[in-house]
């Protein structure tokens, strides 16, 4: 246990399967965005937050190693891997598809070749902050790659729910072009770093973490739709973050070790 | 009209939002005590002080406010976009954004208390919550909407080439880290370390050591706004105000001089790089002025 992260308590549910659960419903989110593009903000937009809180776990994981101050660069850098792996491989398969003149079917592979260069990406940084940086964080490489990963899903999860689709006409001026993908980077990464920055502490419990990922996604959500003018997806997102935050809250009052309502300091043994 | 005398305006105006938003900012995370002093009050329970600070762990500055405005940007942009008002699409923005500041700053404060409250006996302060939340989020609005503005002059008659919300995250950054930088000078330690004398620092040994008591009564964040709001906020918007005049000017006054020698964009740029090193060079002067005035008058400095 350390000061600044004081994690590694009891895990409600292991990383690999909140990972696991997170990668396939950001990308059922993208390919029902794609096909289905009148609700690709309803649909779409909440899958892409189960990225959001797949990455806030892992956030969780590698930043209770003691990175106090840490927890905001290691968001920050996590959606910094996660823009360049979406733009490459989004401009990657449009040129490939242009200069061979393959097939336009191609150009479905689009999110698998975003992961596959996110993960690439993030091992190439894991290891860099391994060897010559020399941080001696034992799941460094493995939670740079994860979070590699989870960055470039909840970009590209959120772009193409913006846009209406990641095929290259639909999302170069949908999300890249007009600037969206910049609120993409910070609200995603913003999700991804809070949960546990917030919560961090010796007495910092897993069950209320991830429910603050969980309102965090659904408030990037919020946002998103609301940025597209989307009632039906505002409401219904606005909605299911009231839910989850109130849970929150409510945990928080129930887990602190006192809830005053007026100036009152107690009395305490020097 | 002349276009000069409309870029001039569109500076004068960004200039005047700037200052206002720096202003707004730093006491803004005064109020909250994010930043430098967050970190204080996050260890102050550890160090037996049980306080009633609010704890604003959102993130760094310079991250918050790169989210605020850039969602406000963005949410204006697209309001514009179906031909709202430029005005009413701002302040719709800007008010969605302080939606989002709100909740960030409400799940900081629980989260980083209830996180040590069972070890260290830190209760969480309901009522701080509450009186506490109008503040930030009202100067947080201020803040939004005035770079929000900045930005929006700087995309429809500056000349910046880049989309709206790409400008206005870049905006929201800007405004985060002068307040981070210049508003911590003023607030930071000192407030927080009243009881140690001042000039000296803050020892590592005494890092979380802070004041619980104010003159009147228990310490908040909102006796920290009351100090700050006479010095600190001022200045930090003053110097951002600064920033974002100067380096305008600079180049508006490349463009003038550069047309009156032909006009050619190379001459323009060479004399806006020009006055830019001359501007540095002043204020180099200005600071090391300041810097031995103060020394002198106030400083237990001793020459080595």
């Amino acid at each position: 246990m350390s000061h600044g992260g004081g994690g590694h308590a009891a895990e409600l549910y292991p990383e690999n399967q909140i990972l696991a659960i997170g990668t396939i419903l950001a990308i059922m989110g993208m390919y029902i965005s794609q096909f289905f593009p009148q609700v690709s903000m309803l649909l779409g937009g909440l899958l892409a937050s189960a990225a959001i809180v797949a990455g806030a776990n892992t956030t969780r994981k590698v930043a209770a190693y003691g990175l106090g101050t840490g927890v905001p660069s290691i968001g920050m850098l996590s959606l910094g891997m996660g823009i360049i792996s979406s733009v490459a491989g989004i401009y990657l398969v449009n040129t490939v598809v242009k200069i061979l003149g393959a097939g336009s079917e191609l150009l479905y592979i689009i999110p698998i070749v975003v992961i596959v260069i996110s993960v690439v990406l993030g091992y190439i940084v894991g290891r860099l902050t391994v060897k010559p940086i020399g941080m001696k964080i034992p799941v460094m490489v493995e939670s740079m790659t994860k979070l590699s990963l989870m960055g470039a899903l909840s970009i590209i999860g959120f772009c193409t729910a913006y846009a209406g689709g990641f095929l290259p006409n639909i999302i170069i001026p949908g999300s890249i072009e007009n600037g969206v993908m910049a609120l993409a980077f910070i609200a995603a990464g913003m999700g991804i770093l809070h949960p546990f920055n917030a919560c961090l502490g010796p007495n910092e419990s897993h069950k209320r973490t991830l429910t603050l990922a969980v309102a965090c996604g659904f408030l990037t959500w919020f946002i998103f739709s609301v940025a597209r003018l989307d009632v039906v997806s505002s409401i219904a997102s606005i909605v299911l973050w009231a839910v989850v935050y109130k849970e929150f809250i409510k945990q928080s009052l129930k887990d602190a070790c006192c809830v005053y309502y007026t100036p009152e300091i107690p009395k305490r043994e020097m | 009209m002349d276009s000069t005398l409309i870029i001039l305006g569109a500076l004068a105006l960004s200039s005047a939002a700037a200052t206002v938003a720096g202003c707004a900012e730093d006491l803004e995370s005064d109020v909250g005590s994010q930043s430098n002093p967050n970190s204080q009050v996050q260890l102050a329970p550890q160090m037996g002080n049980i306080h009633r600070y609010f704890n604003k762990a959102i993130s760094g500055e310079p991250v918050s406010y790169g989210l605020y405005v850039a969602v406000a940007g963005t949410i204006a942009w697209a309001l514009m976009n179906i031909g709202m008002s430029t005005i009413f699409a701002l302040v719709i923005g800007a008010g969605v954004a302080a939606f989002i500041h709100g909740v960030y700053a409400v799940s900081a404060y629980l989260g980083r208390i209830v996180g040590q409250s069972q070890n260290f006996g830190q209760p969480v302060y309901l009522d701080v919550v509450i009186t506490h939340l109008g503040p930030i989020v009202g100067h947080g609005f201020i803040a939004v909407f005035c770079m929000l503005l900045a930005a929006y002059l700087a995309t429809s008659i500056l000349g910046n080439p880049f989309p709206l919300p790409l400008v206005a995250l870049i905006f929201g950054i800007t405004v985060g880290a002068i307040g981070s930088s210049t508003g911590d000078v003023h607030y930071g330690a000192e407030r927080e370390y009243q009881k140690y004398p001042f000039g000296g620092g803050v020892p590592v040994a005494n890092h979380g050591d802070i004041d619980i008591k104010a003159e009147i009564g228990i310490r908040n964040g909102m006796d920290s706004s009351y100090f700050c709001s006479k010095l600190g906020g001022p200045l930090t918007g003053l110097t951002f105000g600064l920033i974002v005049f100067l380096d305008g000017w600079r180049g508006i006054v490349g463009g003038i001089l550069g047309n009156a020698l032909g006009g050619s964009l190379i001459s323009k740029s060479i004399i806006a790089i020009i006055v830019g090193i001359i501007l540095v060079a002043v204020m180099v002067c200005l600071n090391r002025l300041v810097e031995v005035y103060a020394r002198k008058k106030y400083g237990p400095y001793t020459d080595r």
